[in-house]
């Protein structure tokens, strides 16, 4: 194909396209009401333009929106709102203010106080439970089921994650009942060791236990939900737990139940 | 307080989210692929957030994103894991077992256009299905305005013989 046939390809395809200078397209669509070969041209890139839409919007009912909506979730968590900086300058300098008038001159020193407690306010926990929620959404019931486990395998891997958290995880301790241990794994969360214990649960699809070696933190001490998970979140002699499903809240309420019992509540 | 690029993002993006896999998927033609882009794009727009002109086209501004982490990091991996070849008849199987519900001339166009050459694809996904102008789609491809008319054209041509085969033989690529 030579370039000046490139040229009339490309200008042919602007013209149905409508994206052509009115000068021009009058221009050509004099050109081709005089050359035939240029309208036949015309007629062959003419053919395809509509069912193109409809061919490719097939691609979007068929897109897994489920899963991409979990994956947008993690990344929500991973990558929070920044902090708004002109916001967090007000805030010290309202709490500035306020420690002046209140406390004297001394306030102004400490007028840092409070703008360090939100600068390390702990977002550790809600980031937490957001990226385990996401990750457990991808799974369903027979996903998680078809998880091969080889006994041996997964008693030396509890062996190993109990010295991370210096913790008793053999098996008897690691099992639920009316659940199977299916994948017994350590993961890392913004620096800090993670152990993630993955339940098949043939009535409500995976439930997982995890837990971190990390000091600090609150739980609300009831269930709680997000998506379509129940959660409970609780802290216990230096260590965080997390027992999270999509079991109902009273079933989750009674596994957290267990798992504090055997390791401290 | 007026809301910010994040916040613009985090609300405008879950509606967004089945049109960036099909561009990851006409880029990649791997379903899994797909999925794989659209993550790197929400973690990459959410990082960025401030680079985004609350205001401006957000889907545009987020198949740059997409196409520069295929460009950068997914498609050289592919290739150098072998992965880069895909038979187009095998895209339209997304789960392993679900064809593509389409009629049965519209999965022909569609399994013809994936099978164009990949700046091709785009080119026509962009501007007959996603609607960008050509400036537009020139702005997000990088490429001069004459190259996405060339680009049109060639596929163009290779589509319409699938409605005439017997008919002209149509010259081939033109990037």
């Amino acid at each position: 194909m030579g370039p000046t046939k490139i040229d009339n390809d490309a200008l042919l395809v602007a013209y149905l396209d409508g994206q052509l200078a009115p000068e021009v397209h009058q221009e050509l669509e004099q050109r081709l009401r005089t050359d035939a070969s240029l309208s036949a041209r015309l007629a062959a890139l003419a053919e395809v333009s509509q069912p193109l839409r409809v061919s490719f919007d097939a691609l979007l009912e068929a897109a897994p929106r489920q899963r991409l909506e979990a994956t947008l979730e993690a990344a929500l968590a991973k990558a929070p709102q920044p902090r708004d900086h002109r916001y967090r300058q007000l805030l010290a300098a309202a709490a500035a203010l306020l420690l002046l008038i209140f406390g004297g001159v001394a306030g102004y020193f400490f007028a840092k106080a409070p703008i360090d407690l939100i600068e390390e306010a702990d977002t550790f926990e809600e980031e937490w439970i957001a990226a385990v929620a996401g990750q457990l959404s991808l799974y369903d019931a027979a996903s998680v089921a078809s998880i091969q486990v080889n006994e041996a395998e997964q008693k030396a891997q509890l062996s190993k994650l109990g010295e991370v958290l210096k913790l008793d995880l053999s098996a008897p301790k690691a099992a639920l009942e009316g659940l199977t241990l299916k994948r017994a794994e350590l993961l890392h969360f913004q620096g800090r060791k993670v152990v993630e214990l993955l339940y098949a649960s043939e009535e409500h699809g995976p439930v997982a236990l995890c837990i971190a070696a990390e000091p600090g933190g609150e739980g609300e001490g009831e269930v709680e939900s997000l998506d379509n998970l129940n959660y409970m979140y609780w802290a216990a002699q230096g260590r965080r737990f997390l027992m999270i499903g999509a079991a109902p809240a009273k079933r989750i309420d009674a596994l957290a139940d267990v798992i504090a019992e055997r390791f401290g509540s | 307080m007026t809301a910010t690029a994040y916040d613009v993002i985090a609300a405008e993006l879950p509606a967004l989210l089945p049109r960036l896999w099909r561009y990851g998927l006409v880029l990649s033609r791997d379903p899994i692929a797909a999925e794989d882009l659209v993550q790197a794009t929400c973690l990459r727009a959410l990082e960025r957030s401030s680079q985004f002109a609350v205001g401006t086209r957000l889907d545009r501004w987020l198949f740059s994103i997409l196409r520069s982490i295929w460009i950068n990091q997914l498609r050289a991996q592919r290739i150098r894991t072998g992965q880069g070849l895909v038979d187009p008849e095998d895209v339209l199987v997304t789960d392993g077992e679900r064809q593509i519900e389409t009629n049965i001339f519209a999965g022909q166009v569609l399994k013809r256009a994936l099978g164009l050459p990949e700046a091709q694809r785009e080119t026509l996904l962009l501007v007959y299905v996603e609607g960008l102008t050509y400036q537009e789609t020139a702005s997000v491809l990088d490429v001069p305005i004459g190259t996405v008319m060339s680009r049109l054209a060639a596929a163009r041509l290779k589509l319409s013989a699938l409605q005439a085969p017997s008919g002209q033989n149509h010259d081939q690529e033109a990037r």
